[in-house]
């Protein structure tokens, strides 16, 4: 017993380091793997109270993702041999691994008061000042109705009927994140993104469409709720001559409930400044609220959205300018293996405008508008997967050049990093 | 004879191990009974025992896989403790008179939360989690949440409860007499902004007008009807 016990803790550093494998939990490389821990369940049985066991029991434990039997392995190791640097370094990783930075940190120091030399902080590779992400879609598809498309629209006559021009289409997506963050225990941080979007048609080009979108602004987080404030600027261009240049504050506002469940409150006042029409600028105030929840692999959505829309010069001869939105969208999401995602939504929003929907009648202009839809996604890695959407527009209103119906069809890859 | 089984359960209810000690170092006592019991490895524990650390520490495990681990100078009370490995079912009430006690919940805190109480002198903390730690000195008492959460309810009458996250600690300034003088709640950690609540539905929902607003209207000229754009002389009936 006690020869066996020498030859194992002469073999085991050579038996985990032989065995390279990727960690489960945080994907950073770490030398061990299931071979290895079956051999050190099979000793910890046997000698439960020796302070390398203990300490290689929560190892595998924690390649295992269970951090409750990780804890109480490297806590017995701590007790056994309370001086050693390692137990202590362990104990930072898991403390850094679910998130206690103080507590982590006070591991880290006390492993380097034991230990000769300082040891890596995972802290170190985990956080850093200014963290970047980037995101980057590409897709083609298929446009039953271009001609109705966004707001721009110079050709209608109240007393016709439009006709569906359908077309083909590429667009392309791209947004880069940029946070500022001090350190990991202070509240506050500062946030930049940047989005740019491109769509273009085969052959109805007057409708492409660009917009570049710059968010900055200050943010405070915890564990539980983020609130970030920023300014916004939009361009926005149709067949590459400006639209609009609009201006916005944010404020957005997250709280995570237990069990997954997530709050999102954002409210938004704009003001949109057209550059291709005289007195069309306009002032946009709206709140959007949204509730959303994990039930294991199934997600629920449910957002509300009010917008009010108010002519920035009162008595612009501008129609269809004033108005009030309210719209309620549910989304659902089943998760089927890790990699496959099957999303649907449904979208109702009712607009009442303060313009007549016509000169001979008498009634105020009305939209409702529904949109249905549906996608698939396929993550081929984590940052890398396909996804096929299709949406399907529906909008009853009494102002009939307005009346439409569209389908939309799209495929294509997007990119995280 | 129902009485005689009745008994029988009791006794061996009443001295059946609940838990044992996984590991022990340096000094540290059970009291059982007029009993004072050096605690060694393996050693298990019963109902109504008392486990002292001097400047010893230890580790215990209980039948539902609670693991308490105590510090130095400690001094730790199981009042209560019943569990069925059958029905998963139990109760543990737990006292931490002073020193320091973490704890890494079981079956019987996770499946019934509410069977579950660490006291101490000011307060019951039931967990709804996995990991927490409790400071107890004459001054204050510390409470750490370090996965999961726990609930406080004060022991002075006073209808006061406090709801502690993963990441958070509670501070408790008790006066000589052990009365709780005041509390003060703070954050321990803070995570990033990106988190796992949110799918490709919130992360990649761009902020593309031109889908946001198919439903947003025309710019016409008011006083030609719904004619085309007048250009920059509005009263222009246009095209």
């Amino acid at each position: 017993m006690f020869l066996k016990f020498i030859l194992y803790i002469l073999l085991l550093p050579v038996v985990l380091l032989s065995n390279s494998s990727n960690f489960p939990l945080d994907g950073k490389k770490e030398i061990i793997d299931e071979k290895s821990c079956l051999l050190v369940d099979a000793l910890y049985k046997k000698n439960a109270y020796n302070y390398q066991i203990n300490l290689d029991y929560g190892k595998c434990a924690y390649f295992r993702g269970d951090v409750d039997r990780a804890m109480a392995a490297y806590d017995r190791a701590d007790i056994i041999k309370e001086e050693d640097a390692q137990v202590h370094k362990n104990l930072g990783d898991l403390h850094a691994f679910i998130g206690n930075i103080e507590i982590a940190n006070s591991e880290y120091d006390k492993a380097d008061r034991f230990g000769k030399d300082t040891i890596e902080r995972s802290l170190d590779s985990l956080y850093s000042t200014n963290s970047f992400s980037m995101l980057a879609r590409l897709n083609v598809g298929y446009d039953s109705n271009v001609k109705y498309n966004a707001e721009n629209m110079q050709n209608w006559d109240v007393n016709s009927t439009i006709t569906p021009s359908s077309d083909t289409f590429a667009k392309e997506y791209f947004r880069l994140n940029h946070t500022y963050d001090r350190d990991a225990l202070t509240f506050y941080y500062y946030k930049n993104q940047l989005h740019v979007y491109n769509k273009n048609y085969s052959d109805l080009s007057e409708d492409d469409f660009t917009q570049v979108q710059l968010y900055s602004g200050p943010g405070w987080a915890s564990e539980s709720f983020d609130i970030w404030i920023p300014l916004s600027y939009t361009y926005m261009a149709t067949d590459y001559k400006t639209y609009s240049q609009n201006y916005s504050i944010n404020p957005q506002f997250r709280k995570r409930f237990e069990n997954r469940l997530l709050l999102k409150v954002e409210a938004e006042y704009e003001h949109q400044k057209y550059l291709q029409w005289s007195q069309g600028d306009k002032d946009l105030y709206s709140t959007y609220f949204t509730l959303s929840k994990w039930f294991g692999s199934n997600y629920f959505r449910v957002a509300y959205r009010y917008l009010q829309v108010e002519k920035d010069v009162t008595d612009s001869p501008r129609v269809f300018i004033d108005r009030k939105l309210n719209e309620v969208e549910i989304n659902y999401v089943l998760s089927m293996r890790k990699s496959l995602e099957f999303g649907a939504g449904y979208l109702y929003g009712k607009t009442k405008y303060s313009n007549l929907a016509r000169f001979d009648i008498e009634d105020k202009r009305e939209d409702t508008l529904q949109k249905y839809s549906a996608y698939m996604s396929y993550n081929i890695t984590k940052s890398i997967g396909f996804i096929l959407q299709y949406d399907n527009y529906i909008n009853d209103t009494n102002y009939t050049p307005s009346n439409y119906n569209k389908e939309v069809l799209s495929g294509g890859m997007y990119v995280y990093y | 004879m129902i009485k005689i089984l009745l008994i029988a359960l009791m006794i061996t209810f009443t001295f059946a191990n609940v838990g044992k000690v996984a590991v022990v170092k340096g000094d540290a006592t059970v009291e059982r009974d007029v009993k004072r019991i050096k605690a060694y490895n393996e050693m298990g524990l019963l109902r109504k025992d008392t486990v002292t650390t001097q400047q010893g520490r230890m580790q215990m495990h209980f039948n539902d896989n609670t693991v308490i681990s105590l510090g130095r100078e400690s001094r730790f009370v199981i009042k209560e403790y019943l569990y069925s490995e059958s029905s998963k079912k139990g109760s543990a009430i737990f006292k931490i008179e002073k020193g320091f006690v973490k704890t890494i919940t079981g079956a019987i805190g996770k499946l019934m939360p509410e069977s579950f109480v660490l006291e101490t002198a000011t307060t019951k903390i039931t967990p709804h989690g996995t990991i927490w730690s409790v400071a107890v000195s004459d001054k204050d008492e510390i409470y750490r949440v370090l996965e999961g959460s726990v609930s406080l309810v004060f022991n002075d009458g006073v209808e006061r409860k406090i709801e502690l996250n993963a990441g958070e600690r509670v501070t408790l300034k008790k006066s000589v007499d052990g009365v709780v003088k005041s509390f003060r709640k703070s954050k321990i950690r803070k995570i990033q902004a990106s988190t796992e609540y949110e799918n490709s539905l919130e992360t990649n929902g761009a902020i593309i007008r031109e889908d946001q607003d198919m439903n947003s209207g025309s710019i016409v000229n008011e006083n030609n009807g719904h004619g085309n754009d007048p250009g920059n002389n509005p009263s222009n009936p246009g095209g």
